[in-house]
């Protein structure tokens, strides 16, 4: 800067002296000093053109031109400081959405999980031949010793279960408490190809040994946080003693993602024909999916060539990433996939609404450009001012849009409103802020720089004549103003209706009757150590005595055990046989669910017994076997007979024969969320029987309290009177149906805000347009109203313009829906996906908000005043 | 003004400013004033590209400039030719004397007989 300044000066003198020794050389050749001084000055020409052609050698020029532009730049925001606004805005929240929304789509859609070479790793799972869909069965657990040891195209095998409850009693290390411990088989860890952090995983001699564990990385911590001397040393769990082998590094996780978990060695089956497993397989390199999909389901042929399995069952291949998504939240996909379609919408419209703002200044900018040029000012110089306009506002834009994006991002992951598959860590995604940024920069540069390119072509004469008001070249700008709205208004239909559907659809599920009154009914899971309560005698005497205790108590009013939580409960576990009708064939639809409860459940459910009777004392160990079954299951089975005293029995194969029961009562049907489609409630066919009869160690406590709140854990531990039963998970029933809503409440609102988003975009796209045209018309305006027009007739003829932009947009947008909408309709609870009345109000909704934006500008054109207008030139 | 004006060739002044260099240290209003006399009047350098001539030359290294006294004394910027500015003078001169060569030699060839 100093080394410029002297330059300065320096140019500057030498100028002076070349001016003066010019005057003293005329002078000596005889010119008066006046004559001299003035021809001197003439000769040597303009002075700032010289200073500033010498100044450019030395190559300042761009950096005051740059200065300059950017001055400039700010002051012409200043000057149209709220469409400068707007157009930032915009765009920071066109970036910010989308960079957001699609950081969490690649975080769980696009990024594979931290496995070794994971593109190898497939989840095999049986699907039910008869009902087709996405298979959802476990694998047998001799399907799995079948593969490993039969198959060519896999490198292993490996196998795990969450089936049931798979929490285990942890004592001897402060008070009990239940932990997560998942059954896996030894290859589990290596199969993934992930090493442990802290010694070791498992190998096969650790199945000589009684219990071996590994600990995932949370738990250890959870242990008097974390010794690395814990390796080797003895965890009582269950009341056995399990040696820990080693600690997993914290960004291990697989599916069921409970971090805090410990994983056992599965120990082999008394029956692998009956026990399920998740089997992970592990391809060998250049084994495609589909060569490996036909040796399984060959070699599942050959083992279940005789048997029910091979008849009701074929093995699926899915790759783990989107098995573990679809399992973390089947319609998980789908969502993200449906919101980032929002959300790019959204930025279309963004990038529409500051398209036609930018031109709509464009316009008003002629006149300044063609005085700029005509004073003098190069094409270039002109365009470069543009160009820094318009980089200054993407520029300005894209730090606020990334400021959203990582502050949406962090609420994302501070808040969790979503279940996320395992190991899915969510961060601000580079790629996608780069290109979001790329568009709005190439938006701004195409729209910013019509003016530059308009002047070059137009006749500077006629511009300057025109007064930047309606010349011909207006209608093209306009033309394209008003295809941009149109545009945005079949774009914002198209989300109105989507946003429509999910609210009504959260709203219909949510206001469905359950079939029982989850108000005020609480929840607790029971756990009775296995070796204090072997026989079905302790386990009833138990029961009885809790049950008792607890209703002695001031706090509780009524309770219940059964074994399936409401809800999320007894899916369909079997097929059914009635006595007298012949056998189901071997590949009979499983579809009848099983729950053993206790006789008070079905008050406490308050569920309607509508033929026999409810459980009571009668139904005990060594009685008649029972069962009362739901309403659904009568429908199904006993359409049009009496089920009272006929004979059921659950139908696992041809080759087990479960005993007779008689059906004594039938009660109405409770709602059940079906495995393969979260957003849905179904009644399915389900039998109860008495808990007497079949005493378990591990249930469901379902009571209502006499007070608000959650009773405490003590109270429980007080009735049971055995400090080694644990009590866990109580909650409320109306929180566990919340919980159910959460997710695609939040969608809703996700895609409502969005919707509501790109309705005010196209609003102020839509009242821009038509403020332009009342501009641009408004001589026009002015000598119709001079020469009698009413102020009515005005208003109808702007009115029509806008009305006639949202009626093509509106037929447009409903023309998209229809082929939009149906992939949706997995997300729908309820209401068709071209519900008609959904359809009516959102287009009703629209008009409003277009009528809106359209009376401003008409009711401004009637106010034209026609001397003012006409003066105005 | 002189009617017979001419414009100078592109690159040309550089090379004058150059050659007048040669004979000694001289400041802007010198050199314009000394290339107007050697031409006969013939060539009157703009100030316009006499500066940024100058101070283009100086960026490149082919002259060097200070402050020094006039005879008359007065304070003023002196040009001074640099080795690198002789090389380049001589480089430009022995181009010229090729192109002037090369153009005379167009203009005296007689017109050819037959077009091929």
């Amino acid at each position: 800067m100093m080394f410029r300044r002297r330059r300065e000066r320096d140019l500057d003198e030498e100028i002076q002296t070349h001016l003066r020794l010019a005057e003293q050389d005329r002078i000596r050749h005889g010119e008066s000093p006046q004559d001299a001084a003035q021809s001197a000055r003439i000769e040597f020409g303009n002075v700032t053109r010289v200073k500033e052609s010498a100044r450019d050698v030395w190559g300042w020029r761009w950096l005051d031109r740059l200065v300059q532009d950017i001055r400039f730049a700010f002051r012409n925001f200043a000057r149209n400081r709220v469409s400068a606004a707007i157009i930032v805005f915009t765009l920071a929240v066109g970036i910010g959405a989308n960079t957001a929304v699609f950081s969490i789509l690649d975080a769980v859609l696009l990024r594979q999980p931290p496995y070794r070479d994971p593109h190898r790793l497939v989840s095999i799972v049986d699907l039910q031949k008869k009902i087709g869909g996405r298979a959802v069965f476990f694998d047998l657990y001799n399907d799995y010793e079948n593969w490993k040891q039969n198959s060519r195209m896999f490198e292993g095998f490996a196998a795990s279960t969450w089936a049931g409850d798979f929490g285990r009693t942890l004592s001897g290390n402060g008070p009990a408490r239940r932990v997560p411990a998942l059954p896996v088989t030894v290859e589990y860890f290596s199969v993934l190809g992930v090493p442990a952090l802290l010694g070791r995983t498992f190998q096969p001699s650790d199945r000589q040994q009684a219990c071996t564990l590994v600990l995932s990385h949370e738990f250890w911590r959870s242990l008097n946080g974390g010794q690395k001397n814990l390796i080797g040393k003895l965890l009582r769990l269950d009341d056995r003693d399990c040696t820990v082998l080693g600690v997993m590094p914290p960004t291990f996780a697989v599916y069921p993602s409970v971090p805090s978990v410990v994983w056992t060695l599965m120990p082999a089956p008394p029956r692998p024909d009956q026990f399920g497993v998740f089997v992970i397989g592990r391809m060998k390199p250049g084994v495609s999916a589909a060569q490996a999909q036909r040796e399984l389901v060959m070699l599942h042929y050959q083992l279940h060539r005789h048997d029910r399995w091979g008849e009701l069952m074929e093995p699926r291949l899915y790759e783990l990433q989107s098995e573990f998504t679809w399992l973390t939240g089947h319609n998980l996909r789908l969502s993200l996939i449906v919101l980032f379609g929002a959300v790019s919408i959204v930025l279309l419209i963004c990038c529409a609404n500051v398209s036609n703002l930018l031109l709509s200044q464009s316009l008003a900018r002629r006149r300044e450009m063609a005085i700029r040029a005509s004073l003098g000012s190069g094409r270039v110089r002109l365009l470069r001012q543009l160009l820094t306009e318009s980089l200054l506002l993407s520029a300005t834009a894209m730090a606020l849009g990334a400021a959203l994006a990582w502050a949406a991002v962090g609420y994302f992951r501070i808040a969790n409103p979503v279940e996320l598959p395992p190991a899915t860590v969510v961060k601000v995604d580079g790629r996608i802020l780069a290109f979001t940024v790329f568009l709005s920069a190439l938006t701004t540069l195409v729209f910013g720089l019509a003016p530059a390119w308009k002047t070059s072509r137009i006749d500077l004469n006629t511009a300057l004549k025109a007064s930047g008001r309606s010349s011909s070249q207006d209608t093209g700008g306009q033309r394209l103003g008003s295809f941009l709205i149109v545009a945005e208004v079949a774009l914002t239909l198209v989300l109105l209706t989507g946003a429509g559907l999910l609210i009504r659809s959260v709203s219909q599920f949510g206001a469905a009757p359950l079939g029982f009154q989850p108000d005020g009914l609480l929840t607790a899971h029971i756990e009775l150590p296995k070796a204090a309560y072997a026989t079905p005698e302790q386990k009833a005497r138990f029961c009885d005595n809790l049950l008792q205790h607890l209703l002695a108590t001031h706090e509780i009013r009524e309770a219940a055990l059964s074994t399936a939580l409401p809800i999320y409960g007894t899916g369909p576990v079997s097929a059914l046989v009635v006595e007298g009708r012949p056998e189901p064939r071997p590949d009979a639809v499983i579809d009848t669910g099983t729950q053993t409860v206790t006789p008070d459940y079905f008050r406490v459910m308050r569920l309607q017994l509508t033929k026999g009777r409810l459980f009571d004392e009668r139904d005990r160990a060594g009685s008649e076997p029972v069962a009362i079954v739901n309403e659904a299951l009568v429908a199904k089975y006993f359409p049009h007979e009496d089920p009272l005293g006929r004979h059921i029995r659950q139908f696992d194969g041809p080759e087990t024969r479960r005993t007779w029961l008689r059906i004594v009562g039938v009660v109405t049907n409770e709602k059940r969320t079906p495995v393969t489609n979260e957003m849905s409630w179904a009644d399915t066919p389900g039998m109860y029987l008495p808990w007497l009869q079949n005493p378990q160690s591990s249930a469901a406590l379902l009571f209502r309290a006499r007070g608000a709140g959650l009773p405490a854990m003590s109270l429980f531990q007080q009735a049971a009177g055995d400090p080694d039963v644990t009590f866990s998970d109580i909650d409320r029933m109306t929180h566990t149906v919340a919980k159910l809503l959460a997710y695609p409440r939040f969608r809703a609102v996700v895609l409502a805000a969005f919707a509501v988003l790109a309705l005010v975009l196209a609003i102020v796209g839509l009242y821009g347009v038509l403020s332009r045209l009342v501009a641009r018309r408004s001589r026009e305006i002015g000598i119709r109203m001079a020469l009698g027009a009413q102020q009515s007739s005005v208003l109808m003829t702007i009115g029509q313009q806008g009305v006639l932009l949202t009626g093509i947009g509106i037929a447009l947008g409903l023309l998209s829906v229809w082929a939009l909408t149906r992939l949706l309709v997995a997300l729908l609870y309820g209401v068709g996906a071209t519900d008609p009345t959904n359809l009516a109000l959102v287009t009703l909704l629209l008009l409003a908000a277009a009528a809106f934006a359209t009376f401003l500008p008409a009711r401004r054109a009637t106010q034209v005043d026609p001397m003012i207008a006409l003066r105005d030139e | 003004m002189t009617p017979k004006k001419l414009d100078l060739l592109q690159g040309t002044l550089d090379m004058l400013i150059l050659r007048t260099l040669q004979w000694g240290a001289q400041h802007g209003y010198g050199i314009s004033q000394t290339i107007r006399a050697h031409s006969a009047d013939a060539l009157q350098v703009e100030t316009g590209s006499l500066y940024p001539a100058l101070h283009r030359l100086e960026k490149q290294g082919w002259v060097n400039s200070e402050w020094k006294q006039t005879e008359s004394n007065q304070r003023a910027k002196y040009y001074r030719l640099t080795a690198a500015g002789r090389k380049q003078l001589a480089a430009e001169r022995a181009r010229w004397e090729q192109l002037v060569a090369a153009i005379a030699a167009v203009m005296r060839e007689p017109r050819p007989e037959a077009w091929p």
